[in-house]
């Protein structure tokens, strides 16, 4: 009884600390100014909406939820698509190169990004792509697809052999058996590698900061950190847009979840 | 796998049966499609179908561990094969229920495969096959998965249903039993390589070599291992000397001094008196299946296994003198078959 409660009280406290900065900036962005800059601090706001119209109207933070969207939505499309074919073939061709390229991606997905961050400038910069989605959507497929083909690999792995030749021998071809049968199967793998992949570029700063230096493409990450000018440092709307940010994900984790839990617990694959 | 030879007929029944890893699953699957072969050919019927894909060959495949599509229900899997060959719905109804009479899964139709016990999803797997009439069936060890009840029951109505739908089956197991009961014609193999083909009887009564001796049948045979001596009239094992007079035959001289392995099988034992009996020993081991017994009898240094009747008064530890049939007795010289 007590070691329950006290694991309980751990846990929350745990939680609450892990929440801690989440919880602040969401109270703040419903401050008024005067609330923000109070000392002592104010913890519980009176519910304004000043600062969300501030930033949406003065900051045009609308306008990076767009770039965001497109730049993170479709490197999640470009990479689930390119990492389902490698993982497919990586997974359901035994050839003993196989596992050496998932042991080449993992060492490649571990340089710094600091270290790439000049040639691929460089690259970006001689194709004429930066400052452009395509560009930066380009150097997103390229940090994420490791990660996408390493959990889509394991995912595709699980789906039995025999459940795709029983599906050959049925009549399908090659296509329509990994579009009828291995697919609906290896749907939560590629869910969970989706929203992983979406969060990440949604999330990503450093590329997109030196890629995108024109305003009108820049992302979330980038608009809001560029918020403060030489002045002024608006805390309220740099929290207001820090929350805006974040609900996307929650809510795609939230929806994805679920589906994500049906599919596992569904007793999927023991033909 | 070498020197693979052989032929199906229509409407039978045919076994490969063979210890893990001799290759009757491959074989199996080099018929369906799955496994390409390195050289020779396959017809089904009048048709050379080695180079065509899976779904070119009309065949069913019906897998050891059952291979459902678990997104689905049951009805769905079972029309699966026909809608991917855009046959009609209102065409389809009717052969999906047709075939689950057949297998008695009506009421299963809308669930899914999670929600099936194992003898269910069974025949799912060949409700699945039936649906689409192929020319051939395949089996990978359908039985191996299910408890021994279940195991003999559908053992049964797989032999039904073969004579029911006049199919050519071609089966995979490593189950003797389930060999000598249902199939038309057994071809053993080991290793890679075909040991016999021919009927239940004749792979029973005749095996043509030492691994089919002792593969096929419960129990073992027994094989004793030895030679003949100069005479050929005497038998020695070990350190026993069995009296091989009773065969008089010229053939046996001449093979004295080559090494000659005896098989004798557990019911072609007599119990005797010790005293003047072939060979004698001392009982390890009674194993009272109920239906029959078996003594495991140790002479010298040599293990028999010896089926006993009800009636026979024998317990561990006493002495006991077999004779034995000498006209099924087997021979078999460096590991081949000899006929007398």
């Amino acid at each position: 009884m007590k070691r329950a409660a006290a694991l309980a009280l751990f846990s929350l406290g745990i939680a609450l600390y892990c929440l801690v900065p989440f919880l602040w900036f969401v109270l703040t962005s419903f401050k008024t100014s005067a609330e923000l800059t109070a000392i002592p601090p104010t913890l519980l706001p009176s519910f304004h909406w000043t600062f969300y119209q501030s930033a949406l109207q003065n900051y045009g933070l609308l306008h990076y939820v767009v770039n965001s969207a497109i730049v993170a939505g479709s490197a999640t499309l470009l990479t689930i698509t390119v990492g389902s074919l490698a993982a497919y073939a990586i997974a359901r061709l035994h050839l003993t190169w196989t596992n050496f390229c998932l042991l080449f991606l993992l060492a490649i997905s571990m340089f710094p990004q600091i270290a790439i961050a000049g040639p691929v400038w460089t690259i970006l910069d001689r194709l004429q792509w930066l400052n452009t989605f395509q560009g930066l959507v380009a150097a997103y497929v390229a940090l994420s697809l490791p990660l996408a083909i390493w959990i889509l690999t394991t995912f595709f792995r699980d789906v039995p052999r025999e459940i795709e030749e029983a599906a050959l021998i049925d009549g399908c071809s090659r296509l329509q058996a990994l579009y009828k049968i291995v697919l609906p199967l290896a749907a939560p793998g590629i869910l969970t590698a989706a929203l992983l992949v979406f969060i990440q570029a949604w999330n990503e700063f450093f590329f997109a900061l030196i890629i995108m230096t024109d305003p009108e493409v820049q992302t979330l990450p980038v608009g809001i950190a560029l918020f403060p000018g030489e002045y002024t440092m608006p805390w309220g709307e740099i929290s207001a847009a820090s929350t805006i940010a974040t609900i996307p994900l929650i809510v795609l984790t939230l929806i994805f979840q679920r589906g994500i839990v049906r599919g596992l617990s569904a007793g999927a694959v023991k033909g | 796998m070498q020197n693979i030879s052989f032929d199906v007929a229509d409407g039978e029944f045919c076994i490969l049966l063979g210890p893990s890893g001799c290759g009757k699953s491959t074989l199996l699957r080099l018929i369906a499609g799955l496994e390409e072969p390195s050289g020779g050919e396959i017809f089904i019927g009048a048709e050379r179908v080695d180079a065509l894909a899976p779904r070119e060959r009309d065949v069913a495949f019906v897998f050891q561990n059952y291979a459902l599509y678990p997104h689905m229900t049951v009805f769905e899997n079972l029309a699966f094969s026909l809608r991917v060959r855009s046959m009609s719905k209102t065409e389809i109804g009717p052969k999906v229920k047709d075939a689950a009479r057949l297998l008695e899964i009506e009421d299963l139709l809308d669930r899914r495969p999670q929600a099936l016990s194992g003898g269910q999803r069974q025949r799912v797997a060949l409700g699945r096959a039936i649906v689409r009439q192929p020319k051939i069936f395949l089996f990978d060890e359908p039985l191996s998965n299910l408890d021994a009840t279940l195991r003999a029951s559908m053992r049964v109505e797989l032999a039904r249903l073969h004579h029911r739908l006049g199919a050519t089956i071609v089966y995979v197991t490593h189950d003797q039993a389930e060999a000598l009961t249902l199939g038309d014609q057994i071809i053993v193999l080991n290793r890679g390589t075909i040991q016999q083909i021919g009927s239940a009887a004749a792979v029973y009564r005749t095996p043509s070599n030492i691994m089919v001796a002792g593969f096929v049948g419960n129990p073992q045979m027994n094989l004793l291992e030895g030679n003949v001596d100069s005479t050929g009239s005497m038998f020695l094992c070990e350190n026993l000397r069995l009296d091989l007079k009773s065969l008089v035959n010229q053939s046996l001289r001449q093979l004295s001094q080559r090494s000659l392995t005896i098989g004798i099988r557990a019911e072609d034992f007599a119990i005797a008196d010790p005293a003047a009996a072939w060979i004698a020993g001392d009982i390890d081991l009674v194993e009272d299946l109920g239906s029959d017994r078996y003594l495991r009898v140790k002479c010298d240094r040599i293990e028999l296994v010896v089926r006993a009747g009800r009636e026979e008064n024998v317990q561990r530890g006493d002495q006991i003198g077999l004779n034995v049939r000498f006209d099924r007795m087997h021979f078999f010289v460096d590991g081949k078959r000899f006929e007398l």
